[in-house]
């Protein structure tokens, strides 16, 4: 009971994490100071400032609210120039400091969250109907098409996560266009995501198979589809939740990874992996440590998604004697 | 036991087969080749280009470029890499080694760590909190994350050395001291892949340890009167080491993951990071190599999960001529 409580608590706490990251990453342009691809010229390599605006001269100016900015297309369509924040000219505020190019740091790390959030949850909005229908499909027909299936997915799943995400990634030309990018990190995402999954659903669908209610749907003359999506899918709705929950950090990561390999989101567009992937030079490493503020992103990113899905998981499992014994291996491959 | 090996085995093959045949087909469909490059450079004579494309076999159709390559692995061969001029297979192989070495020392260190603390876990409940709290945190710090922070870490202390297998004075080593620099190279990247597996294999040491303690004979043991040292590290861990097994199984996959994000940022040379490399470089061969390698290392590390299993528990053993595997 107290392990319920919890579990809804920290259920809670990662949508409420989850949910002001997002907002975070829709709201970009507003609550960033700067543009993420201005540079700074005057401002390398910049330790944070804090609510402090520095001036050329090591002089502070200060920092005031809704001022007129960078301009931007709000949402991408409405035309806008006003931040949240900025600094009095000729200050600058950097809140988490900026890169080697001069550029903020915050304002790059809201608009990385654009990419990296969007791409996984675009790649889950396709992998999960995609691994429920094939998945539902092979478990419920069986025969030579769940052989099929079956043998397809034991390909996807022989190799280790990295080594498919990289294999898919060869399809692709090495040089994205900024335009494509987004889709075609979505392709290579969602392609690699759907086996793990689809062979869940398939169980799943074989067990639903065999039970009375199906049997019963069955000999009432139902068709296949109405089975499939009135009888079986509900059935699914409460797993599908979970792993998705558990499959999200995976995807955020897929990206992260690639864009970090330099395979992903190219220059200058700002994304968690490409900045990580400039951070990690020596001399930034030990001496501008700022730069590696997208990893405290991507790690609230990851425990938000593990309280929800140790959350859900509490929530949908039915209760029966080995309740709290967890013995799936963690879903995040990478 | 050897004819499940054997069987095993088989069933591997067309496995590969198709593993190979679909990433043929993906590197089919990208644009540009090794050459492209060089197309790129006046100085390069549309005819050397030619004759490239004839010695390197990129002027077949692709089906005849598979059939080649595939009939080439049947003979051990991996075909060539264009980039380092070498036996593609020679160059993946060589480059395996690291991969396991990094790979079972993790895994080594994981065990070590895992089992008095899962172990411990089961009994004394202020270790059972502590530890599912910190496994929680651990498990959402990525292998990216945590390799990012290892190194900031080397940087800063200077204890480790940053990248590679080797110092710049190994030729000049004895062959111990040799042993020593790889094993002191080893130790940072080991222990950042150690961290990423560690959560998971507590938990499920934990739960297999709980479920061993609440068996009949942990209370007979305790009633003869046993230290309760041995109660639960000789009669229950033994107990738990059957999902222990299973475990390694199913953590292959995310074994070799880890492996290759540790190899990449740490400059690790294993074939993660021959992988990226040959990518970037569209060394054909030796991407597939790469992939085969990954494959094969995955299935064989199931495998030997399997045998393992097999050798730890009797009653298994005694079902295998009815086929277990």
């Amino acid at each position: 009971m107290e392990r319920d409580r919890m579990s809804v608590k920290g259920l809670f706490c990662g949508l409420l994490i989850l949910g002001t990251m997002s907002g975070a990453a829709l709201f970009a342009d507003f609550l960033s100071p700067y543009s993420p691809t201005r540079q700074h010229r005057a401002f390398p390599s910049m330790p944070p400032t804090g609510w402090n605006a520095v001036a050329a001269a090591g002089e502070t100016t200060r920092v005031r609210y809704l001022v007129a900015g960078d301009e931007y297309l709000l949402f991408g369509l409405i035309p806008a120039q006003t931040h949240l924040f900025g600094a009095e000219e000729p200050g600058r505020v950097f809140l988490l400091g900026t890169d080697s190019l001069g550029r903020d740091l915050w304002s790059r790390l809201l608009h990385g969250a654009q990419q990296s959030l969007g791409i996984a949850a675009v790649s889950l909005l396709i992998a999960l109907p995609l691994a429920l229908a094939i998945g539902g499909a092979a478990g419920y027909y069986g025969g030579t098409f769940d052989f099929a299936v079956m043998r397809a997915i034991e390909l996807f799943l022989a190799l280790p996560a990295l080594y498919l995400i990289i294999a898919l990634r060869t399809a692709l030309p090495l040089d994205l266009e900024p335009k494509r990018v987004f889709l075609a990190m979505v392709a290579v995402i969602a392609f690699f995501g759907w086996a793990h999954l689809a062979r869940l659903v398939r169980g799943l669908a074989l067990s639903l198979r065999a039970r009375e209610f199906v049997m019963a749907a069955i000999a009432t003359g139902a068709g296949d589809w109405r089975i499939l999506t009135k009888h079986m899918l509900p059935h699914l709705q409460g797993f599908s939740l979970t792993q998705a929950a558990l499959m999200a950090p995976g995807f955020i990561l897929a990206e992260v990874t690639l864009s970090y390999l330099g395979l992903g989101v190219p220059e200058p567009l700002p994304s968690w992996g490409s900045m990580l992937s400039s951070a990690t030079s020596t001399p930034a490493l030990t001496l501008h440590w700022w730069n590696l503020a997208p990893i405290g992103a991507v790690f609230l990113v990851t425990f938000s998604f593990q309280l929800i899905a140790d959350g859900l998981k509490r929530r949908f499992e039915s209760p029966d004697p080995e309740a709290g014994v967890d013995r799936t291996p963690d879903r995040i491959p990478l | 036991m050897e004819r499940i090996i054997r069987r095993r085995l088989l069933g591997l093959l067309p496995l590969l087969a198709g593993l190979a045949l679909l990433s043929f087909l993906l590197l089919q469909i990208a644009p540009g080749d090794v050459l492209s490059d060089l197309r790129l450079n006046p100085q390069v004579s549309e005819e050397t280009l030619a004759d490239l494309r004839r010695k390197y076999g990129l002027d077949r159709p692709w089906y005849v470029q598979f059939g080649r390559w595939l009939w080439g692995i049947v003979r051990g061969d991996f075909g060539h890499s264009f980039l380092y001029n070498r036996p593609a297979g020679e160059l993946v192989g060589e480059r395996a080694f690291n991969t396991i070495a990094l790979a079972a020392g993790a895994l080594g260190m994981t065990v070590a760590a895992a089992a008095p603390a899962g172990a411990l876990a089961a009994r004394y409940r202020a270790i059972e909190r502590a530890g599912a709290a910190l496994s929680t945190i651990a498990l959402s710090v990525p292998s990216l994350l945590l390799a990012i922070m290892a190194m900031q870490f080397a940087a800063k202390t200077s204890w480790f050395p940053i990248g590679g297998v080797s110092s710049l004075e190994y030729e000049s080593l004895t062959a111990a001291g040799k042993a020593a620099d790889y094993l002191h190279h080893l130790v940072l990247p080991a222990l950042t892949l150690a961290l990423r597996q560690l959560p998971g294999w507590f938990r499920n040491l934990h739960t297999g340890m709980r479920e061993a303690l609440a068996e009949d004979f942990i209370l007979a043991a305790r009633a003869k009167g046993l230290p309760e040292a041995s109660v639960l590290f000789k009669h229950a861990l033994r107990n738990a080491l059957n999902p222990l097994i299973t475990m390694f199984g199913s953590s292959m996959g995310s074994l070799l993951s880890g492996a290759f994000v540790i190899e990449v940022v740490m400059s690790w040379p294993g074939i993660g990071s021959l992988a990226v490399s040959s990518l970037l470089n569209r060394d054909l061969y030796v991407l597939m190599a790469c992939l085969m390698y990954a494959a094969i290392l995955m299935a064989l590390g199931n495998l030997l999960a399997d045998l393992l299993l097999l050798l730890a528990d009797p009653r298994l053993r005694r079902g295998e001529t009815t086929g277990g595997a």
